[in-house]
């Protein structure tokens, strides 16, 4: 029992002496947030949107319990959009279909707005150019800056982006989206993003994104989230390519035993 | 295979014929409903624990796939297939292709069955006999469940 106590003892006072020079080292050893030459706060590098620790991936991500996909765990906040009733009642189709026909279930990328942390991003900066890697449906977004839309946009899923500085805040104007009408988010081309990349220390981007769409939601919306600098992770190639059983899905189907009891 | 086959088909029969085009794109695009939401495939209310032989693994986009042979009380065998995370996520939890799962493993799988009863689930977490280990092998059961509450109410 004695023998217990004092290695108990010994133990919280190891972890104390250990831990707290190492919590202050830590903070200390945080290098400043790099700038480009121009003067622009540097946000190349690989990170996790929707998280908040810092550290590798495999850090950042010990054992079991990694954040869902699609909820950001608890660092991407924002309100449920406020749709319009028409808008609210294909989405709540959707939910009594189980999202069985959302278009992620075509693999068709969507901007995630600092959520599914599952995929890394990577950011290549350049003085006119700002390029977005997403892992997840091996997307890409240009952001070229102090430029204007194009005047004859096509509309596109991941909408056309441009961006500015406002100090060191990375300001995105995102516009030009095919409408989304069917699934757990709906759309229409009238769909505007303002997102905000603001990197606030080494390894911390904060970021906010407000979401206006006159035709779809009742007023505009705003949701923020956090990506995180994760030094040595590689994106890699995600694509559909598994084309496994669909005959079984469709069979589901016609059993009926996707649909929702309402 | 059968994508790979049918897209090279519409290319090549598409330069003759309508119709063809059609069949050949509808074959195309059917095989990406394979990426589905959770709710739609498997049941939350449906939690299985199992515990077996692996049979087989198959490493493919969007989600990667393993077989496993479980023995009932009576010493009937049956072959489970699981589903989970894509393989860049797995890299990324912990998951070595060529040393984490291999056939002949014995492992126990939690995780959600198929809303049809089958011998087919998702799997949560696998717990490895020959170390111990236990790792993270697909996402939480909800994407496309979405739980008892609706996101949003009709207006």
């Amino acid at each position: 029992m004695t023998i217990k106590i004092i290695a108990s003892v010994g133990l919280v006072f190891a972890i104390l002496v250990t831990s707290v020079p190492a919590m202050a080292q830590n903070q200390k050893a945080l290098p400043p947030v790099p700038r480009t030459p121009d003067g622009h706060p540097d946000l190349s590098g690989v990170w996790q949107p929707g998280s908040d620790k810092p550290g590798t991936w495999a850090e950042a991500n010990q054992g079991v319990g990694v954040a869902e996909p699609g909820r950001g765990g608890s660092v991407r906040k924002g309100a449920n959009p406020p749709y319009q009733p028409w808008a609210a009642k294909l989405v709540l189709e959707a939910y009594n279909r189980r999202n069985a026909d959302d278009y992620t279930a075509r693999c068709i990328p969507e901007l995630e707005l600092g959520g599914l942390s599952l995929y890394p991003h990577q950011f290549v900066q350049t003085p006119n150019l700002i390029v977005l890697l997403m892992e997840v449906r091996h997307a890409f977004r240009l952001i070229p800056l102090n430029e204007k839309h194009p005047a004859d946009l096509d509309p596109a899923w991941l909408g056309d982006s441009v961006g500015h500085w406002e100090g060191d805040t990375l300001v995105v104007d995102v516009t030009g989206f095919k409408e989304r009408l069917v699934g757990s988010k709906i759309n229409t081309d009238a769909l505007q993003i303002v997102e905000r990349f603001t990197r606030v220390d080494y390894n911390t981007i904060e970021y906010s994104a407000t979401v206006d769409d006159p035709k779809a939601l009742l007023h505009p919306y705003t949701m923020t989230s956090k990506y995180m600098l994760r030094p040595g992770t590689r994106l890699q190639e995600y694509v559909c390519e598994n084309n496994e059983d669909p005959a079984r899905f469709e069979e589901l189907d016609k059993k009926g035993l996707i649909t929702r009891e309402k | 295979m059968r994508l790979i086959i049918s897209i090279y088909g519409c290319a090549l029969s598409g330069l003759h014929s309508q119709p063809l085009i059609l069949a050949c794109c509808l074959l195309a695009a059917a095989p990406l409903l394979a990426h589905h939401s959770f709710g739609a495939e498997y049941d939350g209310n449906k939690p299985v624990t199992l515990t077996g032989v692996v049979t087989s693994i198959q490493w493919t986009n969007p989600h990667f796939y393993f077989f496993i042979d479980v023995k009932d009380p009576n010493g009937k065998v049956a072959n489970w297939k699981f589903e989970g995370y894509p393989p860049v996520v797995l890299n990324r939890v912990g998951w070595k292709r060529t040393e984490t799962m291999l056939p002949g493993d014995t492992v126990t799988v939690f995780g959600w069955q198929a809303r049809d009863g089958s011998n087919w689930a998702h799997s949560r977490f696998v717990t490895f006999a020959k170390n111990g280990n236990k790792l993270e092998s697909g996402p939480p059961a909800g994407n496309g469940d979405g739980g008892n509450r609706p996101p949003v109410q009709p207006q």
